[in-house]
């Protein structure tokens, strides 16, 4: 026996010769060979299959990892189309809310007389967002005197 | 085995290990047909007969085919097919007899082929005298003595350590010079 890399021999005593003498070789079985050969068939078979399933499953996990990114992104793309549309509405105009209580001192300055609409095609919608603020405010009002006074008005 | 007999044998498992993820099932018969004998002499060693040590090495070629680039890609590939062989005794002798891999029964094949040997006595001698060593100590001495591995081949071959394989060989040949003095004179 040699050291690969010193390149020295190891000394051999009597007793390793003993030793290695013992070492014989085994009579294999007659029909050992075949069954092994048989088997490795079998396996590299079944070896090769199973490569095969892998390669396809994980093919199959990046396709569906890409179709749900796809469909993320034209979802994500649709809620853009759709919020684009939505156009500025004007300014509504507001009635000026009357001042009571203790913030009627408060150093903001009173708000300014909302302009009236001049008419037209969208003088009935803001008539009803109108009755809708001026409900809310009587609500609110409301609520200013159940708390007594605690509700900020500006 | 001589020196020029390992090296050529070393040279011949490698190209077979080279022809494996090319041709697995020619490479891995011509490494059946060249190691297998080495291999269940080995088994042998584990599981106590031969027909078990047989299975053995069928078992661990099967684990291969299925996946020859484990040992294609294994640093020392030699080791690596041992150490299957061993795993599918051990596995064989678990099922066998659960813990019986301590006192493994390694008399009567062994004795049937040592009757053709020509020293007959000596070798019975020895072989009394390897039986009476420690499991792990013994498996050491074979794969040192029978497959000429290195510490380091032997410990990646049982999954140990260098040190614990050098001390485990340096107590088994104290003893065995001891008991061996006399066959020795």
């Amino acid at each position: 026996m040699i050291d690969p890399v010193k390149r020295i021999t190891e000394p051999l005593l009597p007793e390793h010769q003993l030793l290695r003498e013992v070492g014989t070789m085994p009579q294999l079985s007659g029909d050992l060979r075949s069954r092994v050969v048989v088997d490795i068939r079998r396996q590299v078979r079944f070896g090769r299959w199973a490569d095969r399933l892998r390669i396809a499953a994980a093919v199959l996990a990046a396709s569906l990892l890409v179709c749900l990114v796809w469909k993320f992104r034209w979802t994500g793309q649709d809620q853009v189309a759709e919020q684009k549309p939505v156009e500025v509405q004007a300014p509504v105009a507001v009635p000026a809310l009357p001042s009571s209580g203790i913030y009627s001192s408060s150093p903001t300055p009173p708000p300014e007389p909302a302009k009236v609409p001049q008419g037209g095609p969208s003088s009935v919608p803001d008539m009803r967002e109108m009755q809708q603020l001026n409900r809310l405010i009587e609500d609110i009002q409301g609520r200013n005197n159940v708390l007594c006074g605690l509700v900020p008005i500006w | 085995m001589n020196q020029t007999e390992a090296s050529e044998f070393q040279a011949r498992f490698k190209i077979c290990v080279g022809r494996l993820t090319l041709e697995p099932e020619r490479a891995l018969t011509e490494m059946f047909d060249l190691a297998a004998q080495r291999l269940v002499r080995f088994a042998v060693t584990i599981t106590g007969n031969q027909p078990d040590a047989e299975d053995a090495l069928q078992g661990a070629f099967s684990r291969i085919a299925f996946r020859p680039r484990l040992l294609a890609n294994a640093d020392a590939p030699w080791p690596y097919l041992i150490r299957s062989v061993r795993n599918e005794a051990l596995r064989i002798i678990q099922k066998r007899r659960g813990s019986g891999y301590e006192t493994p029964d390694r008399g009567s094949n062994d004795e049937s082929v040592e009757a053709q040997v020509v020293q007959e006595e000596t070798a019975d001698s020895v072989r009394r005298v390897l039986k009476s060593l420690p499991k792990s100590q013994y498996e050491v001495v074979i794969l040192k003595h029978w497959e000429e591995l290195t510490f380091a081949e032997i410990a990646e071959a049982l999954g140990l350590s260098q040190n614990t394989v050098a001390s485990r060989y340096r107590y088994a040949m104290e003893k065995l010079q001891r008991s061996l003095e006399p066959l020795i004179k």
